[in-house]
């Protein structure tokens, strides 16, 4: 497994048993905004992630400080890079998306954390838009939403939008 | 459950890093400030629950996750 793309999350996931605290983080296809967090020590554990400015080109927020402190940032525009968990439990045409809560990611210290946000703008279970319902096979995770997907997130995926924070 | 009474402006410390400070108190309602060190967070309990069930019901693994995606569209 390449090391570099295993990740910390110092605090464990929310609703896990804490001392899972390493997960590789995979991308499910090429130029996808799609992504696969993989526990490193369970198996059977893992999460959906996307890219949510891929398929939420509004969304933003401010990183409060002591999660950026936390998360060792020291250059928020180069470090860091934000996804955000699908619940996909009822299939991927009604799969929804945590927005309230997105797993913020230090590529340079290889460090990571779900925070949690005070906006009441986001939820916990957005619809996730799809251009078209699950029809197209197994390619069909890869295609962008509309309006979306314009500069694939390059590595970890990280965009501009990312260092909003 | 440790019950203690606090006027408005009086605290409680949980061990020693964590401060609890009444602000505010009315009939049905306080306002309160926490100190903690930046590796306590704190959340609203509701928001807390709500975010552990979340993530527990988004859990999936890899297996699972190409059995969704090879599966038949949905009628």
């Amino acid at each position: 497994m390449p090391e570099e793309n295993v990740f910390t999350f110092p605090a464990g996931i929310l609703g896990l048993s804490e001392s899972l605290t390493r997960f590789e983080l995979i991308p499910l296809e090429e130029n996808s905004p799609f992504f696969f967090l993989q526990s490193v020590q369970d198996e059977d554990i893992g999460f959906i992630l996307i890219n949510p400015f891929a398929f939420f080109p509004d969304y933003e927020f401010e990183l409060p400080d002591e999660e950026a402190a936390a998360l060792q940032v020291k250059e928020p525009e180069k470090e860091l890079a934000v996804f955000c968990i699908v619940n996909a439990r009822e299939g991927l045409s009604r799969a929804t998306v945590n927005l309230l809560a997105p797993v913020v990611v230090n590529t340079a210290a290889r460090t990571a954390r779900q925070v949690v946000l005070q906006d009441r703008r986001y939820g916990l279970r957005h619809p996730l838009p799809r251009p078209k319902p699950l029809g197209g096979g197994p390619s069909s995770l890869k295609d962008p939403a509309p309006g979306g997907a314009d500069g694939t997130p390059a590595r970890a995926g990280a965009r501009e939008e990312g260092s909003k924070c | 459950m440790l019950i203690l009474a606090r006027k408005k402006g009086q605290s409680v410390q949980i061990g020693a890093q964590v401060r609890v400070v009444v602000l505010e108190a009315s009939k049905d309602f306080v306002r309160l400030g926490i100190e903690a060190p930046p590796e306590v967070p704190v959340y609203r309990s509701e928001i807390y629950a709500a975010i552990c069930e979340e993530n527990a019901a988004a859990v999936t693994s890899k297996k699972a996750l190409e059995s969704l995606k090879n599966k038949a569209p949905a009628p």
